[in-house]
C-alpha cells in the first residue's frame, strides 16, 4: 500500500486517491485557436517519460483536493508533493531522470 | 500470472520445456518469483468482500413499498431498481405492456430517486454551466428547466440530464443514475485546476432527494389535491419549470418534466419522506387507477418519443448532432468543455453514425439490441456493416415493435429498407424519424 | 390531506433493533440531525462564523463545537456542519442573511446521511476492519474528523473521545457500513 502526503492532509493511503494523468498540462485559453494537430496533442500526447514525472492526483475520498505530484514511474517513489497552481519544486530532478 | 504467480504454471512450463529442450528441469532456470511466497488462502484476498459484503447494494427511500408490492428488480450500478411490477399471472411483458397502456391513458408513478443531483452554488454558477454543458445558461431564468448535455474535451457525449435554475445563484443539477461521480469528479477537475477564480460551488445531492415521477394525462389531476402553495395550473406552470412549496406538508422542488411524453411531474421530497409521499400519492391516485412502472416501462415510454438514454444510444463516439441534440448546443457560445473538438472536418461528415427509428416489415418481430445493421444482406461475407440497433421494445400503444438505431448517414435513408442479419435469418427493417409516437409533442399538455 | 412531515423512513431500523450489545464495541444509530454543507472564500466564511456562534475550524480534519453545533474541516473551503432539527430554519435564515452578496454556497444535506457511533475499546479495531487508517489516539485524536474509506463505501469519520468515533455515511451505504462493522464487532460481542 502506498502512502501518498496529501499537501492538505498529510500521508494517506493509496485508496483514498485517484490519479489524474501528466501535470502542468494547461487548457488552452482559446481552443478555436488551434490547429486540428495541435488541439490533437493537448487532448492525446503526453510524455510519458521513464523516471521522475510531474502528475496530478485527487484526494477523492479525503479532502477532495487535487495536486500534483512528482513520483519516479520506474520505482513508485514519491519525490515530492506540492498544491495545484504552484510550481513545480526547484531543486528536484527533471522529468525523465531518476530520483535516487 | 494471476493469483498462482506463476506457482503452478511455472512448475508445469518447466516440465514442458526440459521436453522441448532435452535437459532437466534444474538446468533450465526459474522465472522471477513475486509476492505471495508461501500458499495462501482465496479467503485473505477477499477479506470481508463475501456474500453480502461483497458490495454495498444501495436501495431508494421507496425500495420497501417495491418489494412489498411484487416489484422484480434489476441491478443499476451498485442501485437496486425496480424493474418491473407484475401482477398474478403476468410475464415481463404482459406487465410492461399494462404498465405502458397505464401511463399513456391515465397516470403511472415511478421511482426515479437514483438519478444523480449536484446543486451547484455561487455567483458564477451559470458561467460554469456554460463552460461545461453544449446549452447556453445565462438566460434561463429562475423557476425554469433545460435538458443539459454535457461532452468530453473530445467532443463526445458523456452525460446529459435535466438542469433547473432554482435562483439567479443556485441550480439543481441531475446526472444519469451512472454518471453521478464521473459528472462530479469532472466538475471538480475543471474548477479546481483550471477555473479555481470561478465563485461557484459543487455540493452532491444525490441522496438528499427522494424523487417521484408522475406521468400521465392525468398527472395533474393527482397532484392538484395534495400541494400547498404551488399553482401547477397549465398556465402558472408550463413544461420545463420547477416550483418550491409543500406537498404533504414536506418541502418540495416540484418540476414539471416528462421523460413519457405525457404530462408528467416530478416530486422531489427530502428522502426521509419518500416512502410517505409516494404512498400519499398512490392513495390520492386510486380513483385514476395510478399505476406503479419500473424500468423497462420508463425505457419503453422514452424510446417510443425518441428521447436517448446515454450510454445505450450513445457509446462514447457519439456528437451531439449523432444523435438528432444539434438544437441544444448553444450557438453563440464561445467555448465550452468539447467545442473545439466539434469544429474537427470529420465531426461533420454525413456518414457519420445517426440516430433513427427502425421498423420491422413484420411488426411482431422484435430486434435484438447490439445487432448489426447492413445494406445488402446478400453480400459476401465479411458485409460492410452500416449500424447497429441501439434500443428495441414492443410497444404496446403502438402495437408493434420499435427500435432506434445508429446508421451511418441514416438521416438521409429516410424510409429506406435495410437488414439485420440474424442466426434464424435476416430481418428487414424501413428507417424511420425516431420519433414513433405525438411527434408534435401535444401530449406534453395532457 | 395529510401532514407527512414528522413521517421519517430511516434506512436502518431493522439492522439496529437486531444487533446484540456489547460493552468492548458498541455500534449505536444516531438520532436525526440538521446537516449543512458549506464552501464558501474567506469573507463568507468568517461570515458564517459569527452565524455558527464559533470560528469554523482552519486547521486540516479538525472539527470545532458549541454545545450541539459542530463544524467539520473536510477540505480548504469546505465545512460540514450539524445542528439540532429545531434550531435549522432559524439558522438558515440568518445564514442567508449574513452571506449575502458574499460567494459562498450553503445546501441543506441533512437527509442525505446518517449517523452511527462505534464506541468501547475495540472501537477503533472495529473501524480499522475496514479503514486503512492509524486510528490510534496519537495519529487520530480527539477533535480530528476526515472523509475516508470503509470497506468500499466513503465516510466522514471523528473521534468525540477516546474511545469513541461517529461515522456519517450517505444513506444508501448505510446498510453495508452497519453490517460490515457488525461483522468486525462479531469477535467481541
Amino acid at each position: 500500500m502506498l502512502i501518498i502526503a496529501c499537501p492538505y492532509c498529510g500521508p494517506r493511503p493509496e485508496l483514498e486517491f485517484r490519479y489524474g494523468g501528466e501535470a502542468h498540462v494547461a487548457r488552452p485559453v482559446d481552443p478555436s485557436t488551434l490547429s486540428d494537430e495541435d488541439w490533437g496533442a493537448f487532448l492525446y500526447q503526453r510524455a510519458n517519460p521513464r523516471g521522475l514525472h510531474a502528475e496530478r492526483w485527487r484526494h477523492v475520498h479525503g479532502c477532495g483536493r487535487f495536486f500534483n505530484a512528482l513520483r519516479d514511474t520506474t520505482t513508485d517513489f514519491f519525490a515530492a508533493t506540492y498544491e495545484t497552481g504552484t510550481p513545480r519544486p526547484a531543486g528536484t530532478p527533471a522529468d525523465g531522470e531518476t530520483s535516487r | 500470472m494471476a493469483t498462482d504467480q506463476g506457482k503452478t504454471s511455472n512448475m508445469n512450463a518447466l516440465g514442458i520445456v526440459s521436453d522441448a529442450l532435452g535437459k532437466p528441469v534444474t538446468e533450465i532456470g526459474l522465472t522471477t518469483f513475486r509476492q505471495p511466497y508461501t500458499p495462501t488462502t482465496f479467503g485473505i484476498f477477499a477479506g470481508h468482500s463475501r456474500a453480502d459484503l461483497f458490495d454495498p447494494v444501495r436501495r431508494t427511500p421507496i425500495h420497501g413499498w417495491a418489494e412489498a408490492n411484487g416489484a422484480v428488480f434489476e441491478d443499476v450500478a451498485l442501485w437496486k431498481r425496480a424493474h418491473y411490477f407484475p401482477q398474478a399471472g403476468e410475464d415481463m411483458h404482459a406487465a410492461v405492456d399494462r404498465e405502458c397502456l397505464a401511463v399513456r391513458r391515465s397516470v403511472g408513478i415511478f421511482d426515479a430517486s437514483t438519478l444523480g443531483k449536484i446543486e451547484v452554488v455561487g455567483p458564477d454558477a451559470a458561467e460554469f454551466l456554460n463552460r461545461m454543458y453544449v446549452n447556453p445558461w445565462s438566460k434561463l431564468a429562475p423557476g425554469r428547466l433545460r435538458y443539459g448535455i454535457m461532452l468530453r474535451e473530445d467532443g463526445f457525449v458523456t452525460d446529459d440530464g435535466v438542469v433547473g435554475r432554482m435562483a439567479d445563484d443556485r441550480f439543481h443539477v441531475t446526472t444519469t443514475t451512472g454518471g453521478a461521480p464521473r459528472v462530479l469528479q469532472m466538475m471538480e477537475d475543471y474548477l479546481q485546476t483550471e477555473w479555481p477564480d470561478l465563485d461557484v460551488w459543487l455540493t452532491s445531492t444525490t441522496e438528499q432527494w427522494a424523487v417521484i415521477a408522475v406521468q400521465g394525462p392525468n398527472a395533474r389531476k393527482v397532484l392538484e389535491p395534495l400541494v400547498e402553495g404551488i399553482d401547477l395550473s397549465a398556465a402558472a406552470m408550463p413544461h420545463m419549470s420547477v416550483k418550491e412549496g409543500r406537498i404533504c406538508g414536506v418541502p418540495t422542488r416540484l418540476f414539471r418534466v416528462s421523460f413519457t411524453g405525457e404530462l408528467g411531474f416530478e416530486v422531489n421530497v427530502p428522502a426521509d419522506h419518500g416512502r410517505a409521499v409516494w404512498e400519499a400519492i398512490v392513495a390520492a391516485g386510486a380513483p385514476f387507477g395510478i399505476t406503479p412502472y419500473g424500468t423497462e416501462t420508463m425505457h419503453v415510454l422514452r424510446a417510443e418519443k425518441g428521447y436517448i438514454i446515454v450510454g445505450q444510444e450513445t457509446d462514447g463516439t457519439a456528437t451531439p448532432d449523432d444523435v438528432g441534440l444539434a438544437w441544444a448546443v448553444g450557438k453563440a457560445k464561445n467555448d465550452f468543455v468539447g467545442k473545439r473538438s466539434l469544429a474537427r472536418a470529420s465531426m461533420a461528415d454525413p456518414m457519420r453514425k445517426q440516430l433513427v427509428g427502425l421498423l420491422t416489415h413484420d411488426p411482431k418481430t422484435v430486434l435484438e439490441e447490439g445487432a448489426q445493421i447492413v445494406v445488402d444482406p446478400a453480400a459476401p461475407v465479411p458485409m460492410p456493416m452500416v449500424g447497429h440497433v441501439t434500443s428495441s421494445y414492443h410497444s404496446a400503444v403502438l402495437g408493434r415493435s420499435i427500435a432506434l438505431a445508429v446508421v451511418k448517414g441514416g438521416r438521409a435513408r429516410m424510409g429506406e429498407t435495410l437488414h439485420v442479419p440474424m442466426p434464424g435469418g435476416t430481418i428487414a427493417v424501413t428507417v424511420t424519424d425516431p420519433v414513433f409516437y405525438d411527434p408534435k409533442g401535444e401530449r406534453l399538455d395532457g | 390531506m395529510a401532514d407527512l412531515s414528522t413521517m421519517r423512513t430511516p434506512a436502518i431500523e431493522a439492522l439496529v433493533t437486531a444487533s446484540p450489545a456489547s460493552h468492548l464495541a458498541a455500534l449505536t444509530a444516531l438520532p436525526p440531525r440538521t446537516r449543512f454543507s458549506f464552501r464558501g472564500r474567506p469573507a463568507a466564511v468568517t461570515a458564517f462564523g459569527t452565524v455558527l456562534g464559533f470560528d469554523l475550524p482552519q486547521v486540516a480534519c479538525r472539527f470545532a463545537e458549541d454545545g450541539a453545533r459542530r463544524a467539520l474541516w473536510l477540505g480548504p473551503d469546505e465545512w460540514l456542519v450539524t445542528l439540532p432539527d429545531r434550531e435549522a430554519t432559524a439558522f438558515a435564515g440568518a445564514a442567508a442573511t449574513a452571506l449575502a452578496g458574499l460567494p459562498s454556497s450553503l445546501v441543506d444535506v441533512s437527509q442525505r446521511s446518517l449517523a452511527l457511533a462505534v464506541s468501547g475499546p475495540m472501537a477503533a479495531r472495529i473501524i480499522n476492519a475496514g479503514c486503512p487508517l492509524d486510528l490510534s489516539p496519537d495519529a487520530f485524536p480527539v477533535g480530528m474528523c476526515t472523509r475516508t474509506l470503509l470497506g468500499k463505501a466513503e465516510i466522514v469519520l471523528s473521534r468525540t473521545d477516546e474511545a469513541r468515533f461517529e461515522i456519517d455515511v450517505w444513506r444508501s451505504f448505510a446498510d453495508y457500513v452497519w453490517r460490515l462493522l457488525e461483522e468486525a464487532r462479531r469477535e467481541f460481542v
